[in-house]
């Protein structure tokens, strides 16, 4: 049985939510801090009504969600693209194919992933996260003793409204959620509230160092975590921000890995029928989203399809018990 | 097709459908006598009996047997009156009788009967106990396995004398008809581990089993996978800690090696002199190895990856430093990388292969002679052959992972040299996974690090006292999942 442990679970969503924070653009404050944070707390009720709900059954139900990871996972490798612009990756520069190259380069490592199972991904997603933790703490450290406190601030362009819904639109992760909870092996409510709380101090630790560092230049910034990381220099003589990019791309794998290997599952649901090369073609079809659509955000559209989920399944089970009765 | 082959009841019957069998092999040996009155034949295999052994214990006794009136009678007579040797099996079909007699058992025939007597007394040439070459030690026992399974059967029950220390022996090999004891602690070990491991013996259709490589991956999970889930001992008292931990063994006939079934990767960090010393010197002396790892896998690859796309990781000094000697190379960083490389594994290969008295000398004249001359003709840059002999020397600290820190080393290296750090966290993502879908019969080789097991933690990332170790009471069961 691929059982995995509810921190092995939460140690995957939390990678994807690393990477998701380590590609975030635009400003942050502390209204941004307050709206994520209230998004998480949404996402959290939202996300109870899909446990209560059990395994995903309906055929068609798993189709629209395995859209939606790939939808989340087009989006993911887009934002890696754009992202590594400001983060030395070599040949990426050479424009398209380059980037292409890259995108092959890490579906092919996230498709070896992917396809080893979800009990080895979940294994060595705490490893990871581990190191995602050292990463974490090189930046704390420095932040510390770079910090400028006068950075808090909560501009009044930023609505508390706007921050939720920016923050809802970093949350792909909860495709994977949904189709990986039957999975673990502890109770789902308990998980599920173990993992969202995580998730709102991940996102604590990372975006309020990146406030208190980069808080003066946030208007010319175009990735605030990245410019955190590189600003964030613990030693005199001694530059660290390049050992960001391992946590970066190993966090972009995992999380590539984490959307193949959730959306082949709910594949494998929808269309029994369809054996062979599941993972390849998620991967493909990640990519090809990519493409498709670049790095515009699709903040409605995700937010939508996250909300319609569980009210669409609601309904569904309602019309099938009304059924059921109906006959009896 | 022997086994289903009987014993005749006729002397001569028996006598040509041996020499058939064997094609009159010489060293089959077919005695003709008469003892107590009827028609025997002691059959032995040249070299493989000690024939002080026989001459005294079976030979003497058998020539005083007073006449019996039949054969029956005769083996009756020898079974149940006469203590010859303590290992006496009976004997009632073609392939016992070849499988004792090649094992040093001389084996006594009767005209008229179907039965056979087998008797132990094995002399065949082995190696006397000596030290292990591979796993040394400091403060632990000097005795190593040897080739003959009973002999390490011996070393093992000297230091575990509980009546739950199982050994079960069974013979595998289609040809070779290897003796393979199965070792276990009756009251550690999951049942369903031996059930598991025996099924997969079962399963092995193999005509020879001439090393440890012939049975582990039958033990292990089919696929890809760099790391061994089996792992290997020269040292009985390791492997009896191993038995104690609820792990199951497996002693082959002419290897010097137990496999041990599961294997953790935290085990290759872990030596016996851990447990000598004092638990502070012993975790730093597991942390100086978890480097060394590291060390061992990574540092050519980030040298390179360094050097030629992060300059700014290094500060102002060590980088003119290495632009400086770098300059001076004639070969690209990358090429002279592999260069250095792939030389110390040939010298490496030279040294093992070729005889201990060459070898040696070899492995000086080649680093010594080689380097020296690399470095002074300036083919080779000063800092690159530091970098890799201190990656070669973290390699040596872990012997048992050599194989995979070689292959990795090469692996992450090229990995660097094409997309720096980048691909270095590409690849170390996939090699992470592959370690990580490593498992035996449900036992996760990453364990206890993941599935994290904070009570694994005392003997993983520390070495707790023994006064807390004692009331550990652990087992590797633990970790399944």
């Amino acid at each position: 049985m691929n059982r995995i442990s509810s921190p092995q679970f939460a140690a995957l969503l939390l990678i994807n939510d690393f990477f998701a924070l380590i590609c975030l653009s635009g400003e942050v404050s502390l209204m941004t801090i307050a709206g994520f944070l209230l998004g998480i707390l949404i996402q959290a009720v939202i996300c109870a009504g899909i446990v209560r709900l059990g395994g995903l059954e309906q055929k068609w139900l798993c189709a629209v969600l395995c859209g939606y990871i790939i939808l989340w996972g087009g989006q993911m490798f887009s934002l890696l693209w754009s992202t590594s612009e400001v983060i030395y990756i070599p040949y990426e520069a050479s424009g398209t194919a380059g980037k292409l190259a890259i995108g092959a380069v890490i579906g092919a490592v996230s498709l070896y992933c992917a396809s080893c199972g979800i009990k080895a991904l979940s294994r060595s997603a705490v490893i990871a996260a581990g190191t995602g933790v050292l990463s974490l703490v090189v930046i704390i450290f420095s932040a510390v003793t770079n910090a400028r406190w006068e950075n808090l601030t909560a501009p009044e362009s930023q609505s508390l409204g706007s921050q939720i819904v920016r923050g809802m639109t970093l949350s792909g992760g909860l495709g994977s959620f949904a189709a990986l909870l039957e999975n673990v092996n502890s109770p789902p409510l308990r998980t599920a509230m173990r993992y969202f709380t995580a998730k709102a101090c991940l996102t604590v630790i990372m975006l309020l160092p990146t406030l208190l560092l980069t808080g003066g230049i946030m208007s010319i910034t175009d990735f605030p975590v990245v410019m955190a990381a590189q600003l964030s220099q613990p030693f005199s003589s001694q530059r660290i921000d390049s050992l960001f990019l391992l946590a970066f791309s190993v966090s972009g794998v995992f999380t590539a890995a984490l959307q193949t290997n959730a959306a082949a599952g709910l594949l494998k649901k929808a269309f029994p029928e369809f054996r062979k090369l599941r993972n390849l073609a998620i991967i493909a079809a990640m990519i090809v989203t990519a493409m498709l659509f670049g790095s515009r955000p699709f903040p409605w559209q995700l937010s939508a399809v996250i909300a319609l989920l569980p009210a669409a399944e609601i309904a569904a089970r309602n019309y099938a018990g009304e059924r059921a009765r109906s006959k009896t | 097709m022997l086994r289903n082959t009987q014993l005749f009841p006729s002397l001569e019957e028996n006598i040509s459908r041996l020499k058939e069998i064997t094609g009159e092999s010489f060293d089959l040996l077919l005695n003709r006598f008469v003892c107590g009155g009827t028609d025997c034949l002691l059959i032995c295999c040249e070299g493989m009996v000690s024939t002080q052994t026989a001459a005294e214990l079976i030979f003497t006794p058998l020539a005083s047997i007073p006449p019996q009136p039949d054969a029956a009678a005769l083996m009756s007579h020898i079974r149940n009156c006469m203590l010859l040797s303590t290992d006496r099996p009976e004997v009632r079909d073609f392939d016992t009788l070849f499988r004792l007699v090649y094992s040093g058992f001389m084996v006594l025939l009767a005209d008229g009967t179907s039965l056979g007597l087998g008797f132990g007394v094995q002399g065949y040439p082995t190696r006397s106990i000596g030290e292990p070459s591979g796993e040394g030690c400091l403060m632990g026992s000097h005795e190593g396995f040897v080739e003959t399974v009973r002999s390490n059967m011996s070393l093992l029950r000297r230091r575990l004398k509980s009546p739950q220390l199982v050994m079960e022996l069974m013979t595998k090999g289609k040809k070779s008809r290897t003796d393979i004891c199965l070792c276990y602690m009756k009251d550690r070990v999951p049942e369903k581990l031996i059930s598991d491991i025996k099924s997969s013996l079962d399963d092995m259709k193999l005509e020879t089993i001439l090393s440890t490589g012939y049975v582990r991956p039958f033990l292990e999970k089919p696929g890809f996978r760099l790391f061994n889930a089996t792992g290997t001992t020269e040292r009985p008292d390791v492997l009896c800690s191993r038995l104690i931990e609820g792990r199951a063994a497996l002693l082959i006939d002419g290897v010097p090696f137990a496999v041990i079934v599961p294997k953790l990767f935290c085990e290759s960090f872990q030596t016996l002199d851990d447990y000598a010393f004092k638990p502070v010197y012993a975790v730093f002396l597991r942390w100086i190895k978890y480097i060394a790892f590291i060390i061992a896998v990574l540092l050519p690859a980030f040298y390179v990856a360094v050097v030629m796309y992060h300059p700014e990781l290094l500060n102002s000094t060590l980088l003119m430093l290495l632009v400086e000697a770098e300059r001076e190379a004639p070969l690209s960083i990358v090429t002279e990388s592999l260069l250095v490389l792939l030389m110390y594994e040939t010298i490496r290969e030279a040294g093992i292969r070729l005889p201990k008295s060459v070898g040696g000398a070899v492995s000086v004249i080649s680093g010594l002679i080689i380097g020296d001359a690399a470095v002074k003709s300036g083919l080779v840059s000063t800092p690159l052959l530091t970098m890799t002999a201190l990656s070669v020397l973290g390699g040596l600290v872990l012997p048992e992972l050599d194989p995979q820190i070689t292959l990795l080393r090469l692996a992450f290296l090229i990995s660097g040299a094409i997309l720096g750090l980048f691909g270095i966290g590409l690849l170390a993502c996939a090699v992470l996974i592959n370690i990580c879908s490593t498992e035996t019969y449900g036992f996760p080789y990453t364990a206890p690090l993941s599935p994290f097991k904070p009570s694994g933690m005392g003997d993983t990332a520390v070495r707790i006292g023994m006064r807390q170790m004692q009331s550990r009471d652990f087992t590797v069961e633990e970790y399944h999942e």
